[in-house]
């Protein structure tokens, strides 16, 4: 019985073999692009993780009414405290800020405590001049934000304040938002955006990574303003980090959504079309469940075939963004990850299952006299 | 001989009663026996058909087969596919089937025959009606008279008590009506079945054990071959 449930399904696919190859080649599409955004973001947050990995870094820290770090205020007080809590080795610090240059233009401003070992981590690069040195009042500038205000290397940038600031550097990174950004040292930040002694973030590197979870209670229970988080679930905290999630998740969502669409129209028409059929099945004896699961087969041989096809395929689109879009290679993976191919297969099932069951109810529901006379 | 289909008051109305399909049948249909359903177009002679056939309510009455009430049915799909064969009027075979795959088609939800046996019913079937080197093809591939003959074998396959069959010679040349005719009665010799035709071909009507002539919805004679009544 099977054996020609498939073989019927397969023929089907193949009568109507324009709409079947556009509907596949749709979904093959839809999942390519699915593949591809959730492997750059699924490897995003890995390399968040990897670079705090990297830095050894074992406790994040962000105020706890602060919805996100932009909006997170720590205190000098808090620094210390946790500097001297017994098991604590090293605290670093990152302020995040929004000045005001002259005129009504504003830009992200970033303190950061150690700025070789973290920030270049986080996928900047230098593209002209050089890092930012040991000196005060310097800058690197993003490249975005160099040519909207049009700033250059040796570039004195006076604030509302009335600081100035050397151009050292500008920098790329491939978010967009810290292209139109400033990085200078912790202490030029604080006292740029008026925050001496304040961070945003605070990094903890513990000499036993095995007391984290003890720490973690000894830092809250010292500071309940404070929530400590272990670093590696501090992509899930961050604002911009979690709007990669955030991302990722309504790519998937409206992947289904898209995909279940295409094929849900295409055996809309199927079943509307093959009405008559259905009656004279039904009329020699098929029971409904078995007319339906034609139409299943069917739609299910579409979503795998698109699906692993849209896998595949992003094995041949990952060399050629690293190839094109040099900007973003530090967060492209090698290759599509075995987490997306799991959740492809998923989703193929989920779309090929949905898309079908409830046109192929409703088809199946007719008379079948009526069916039969159906034209 | 025994009584396979017990018709009482049997009505149908279509567009909430405005229009009436069938008024008031009363009939017997006999095992063994061939029927003919006579009348002119619209008369009702599908409508008897379907309902007869389960692929149809009744607004009225009821149909018992061999004493049953379709409420006592469990799966209406596995009572058609035992009980009843059809043979309609254009072939109906699924044109993305090879003609055996469209016989076997008709058995493919029995459990209890094997692919095998199926298969091996499938191509005695093709062979009977002389189609066995057409097996392999599909309906688009064949004459009309040749998907014909593949329908009705799809009809036969289950060995149906009842076969029903709306103008089975209505699309085919005159030849292959007399072999089409000349196969459903030796089908009803081997099976002891019973076969109603609804049909205006009166070549039909020479085989028939019993005439029915409708008109209107409403039965107006039957002829026995043998001996005549009149009804209604």
């Amino acid at each position: 019985m099977f054996k020609i449930i498939m073989s019927y399904a397969f023929r089907n696919l193949i009568r109507t073999r324009l709409r079947s190859f556009f509907t596949l080649f749709s979904v093959t599409l839809i999942i390519l692009l699915y593949s591809v955004l959730t492997s750059v973001g699924s490897s995003f947050s890995k390399q968040i993780s990897d670079v705090l990995d990297d830095q050894d870094i074992d406790i994040a820290i962000q105020a706890k009414h602060a919805t996100n770090p932009g909006t997170s205020i720590i205190d000098s007080k808090v620094f210390e405290g946790v500097s001297t809590l017994d098991g604590v080795q090293v605290v670093h610090s990152l302020l995040i800020g929004r000045k005001r240059l002259e005129g009504d233009k504003s830009v992200v401003i970033l303190g950061v405590s150690n700025f070789n070992s973290f920030a270049q981590r986080l996928g900047f690069s230098i593209v002209e001049g050089r890092e930012i040195g040991k000196a005060e009042a310097e800058l690197i500038i993003g490249e975005k934000a160099s040519k909207v205000y049009g700033f250059e290397i040796g570039d004195e940038i006076e604030f509302d304040t009335g600081q100035m600031y050397s151009v050292v550097g500008i920098y790329s990174s491939w978010m967009s938002f810290l292209n139109s950004g400033i990085i200078s040292d912790l202490g030029s930040v604080q006292r740029l955006v008026a925050r001496p002694g304040k961070a945003s973030l605070l990094f903890v590197k513990l000499g036993d990574s095995t007391r984290t979870a003890e720490l973690i209670k000894k830092i809250e229970k010292k500071f309940p303003d404070m929530r400590a988080i272990e670093s590696q679930q501090l992509p899930d905290y961050l604002g911009p980090i979690k709007s990669v999630f955030y991302f990722t998740d309504i790519v998937s969502v409206m992947t289904l959504f898209i995909a279940g669409a295409i094929l849900l129209n295409t055996f809309i028409m199927a079943i509307s079309e093959r009405t008559k059929e259905i009656g004279i099945l039904s009329a020699i004896g098929w029971p409904r469940q078995m007319i339906i699961s034609v139409f299943l087969v069917e739609s299910l041989l579409l979503s795998f075939a698109g699906g692993m096809l849209g896998y595949l395929g992003s094995y041949i689109v990952f060399p050629v963004l690293q190839t094109n879009f040099t900007s973003v290679v530090t967060f492209l993976p090698d290759s599509p990850t075995i987490a997306t191919f799991f959740n492809v297969l998923l989703m193929s099932f989920i779309i090929g299952i949905l898309s079908t069951v409830f046109p192929a109810l409703y088809g199946t529901n007719i008379q079948i006299a009526k069916a039969i006379r159906h034209e | 001989m025994n009584k396979l289909i017990e018709i009482k008051a049997l009505c149908k109305v279509y567009d909430q009663g405005l229009i009436q399909g069938l008024s008031d049948i009363n009939l017997t249909l006999e095992t063994g026996k061939i029927y003919a359903l006579m009348g002119p177009s619209g008369c009702g002679k599908s409508t008897l058909l379907n309902l007869i056939g389960t692929l149809d309510t009744p607004s009225n009455g009821e149909i018992l087969y061999e004493g049953m009430s379709l409420d006592k049915v469990g799966s209406l799909s596995a009572f058609r596919r035992d009980f009843i064969g059809f043979v309609f009027q254009f072939h109906h075979l699924i044109p993305v089937l090879t003609l055996r795959e469209n016989v076997e088609s008709a058995l493919l939800s029995n459990r209890q025959v094997l692919p095998e046996q199926r298969q091996e019913r499938a191509l005695n079937l093709l062979e009977d009606m002389g189609i066995l080197h057409r097996a392999e093809a599909y309906a688009n591939e064949i004459s009309g008279g040749e998907r014909q003959r593949g329908a009705i074998a799809r009809a036969l396959i289950n060995c149906p008590k009842l076969l029903l069959a709306d103008e089975p010679t209505g699309n085919v040349d005159s030849k292959t009506a007399r072999l089409i005719l000349k196969k459903l009665k030796k089908h009803i010799e081997a099976t002891i079945g019973t076969i109603l035709i609804a049909t205006h071909d009166p070549n039909v009507a020479e085989i028939a054990d019993v005439i029915i002539e409708m008109e209107d919805g409403r039965v107006t004679a039957i002829t026995n071959k043998i001996a005549t009544d009149n009804v209604n």
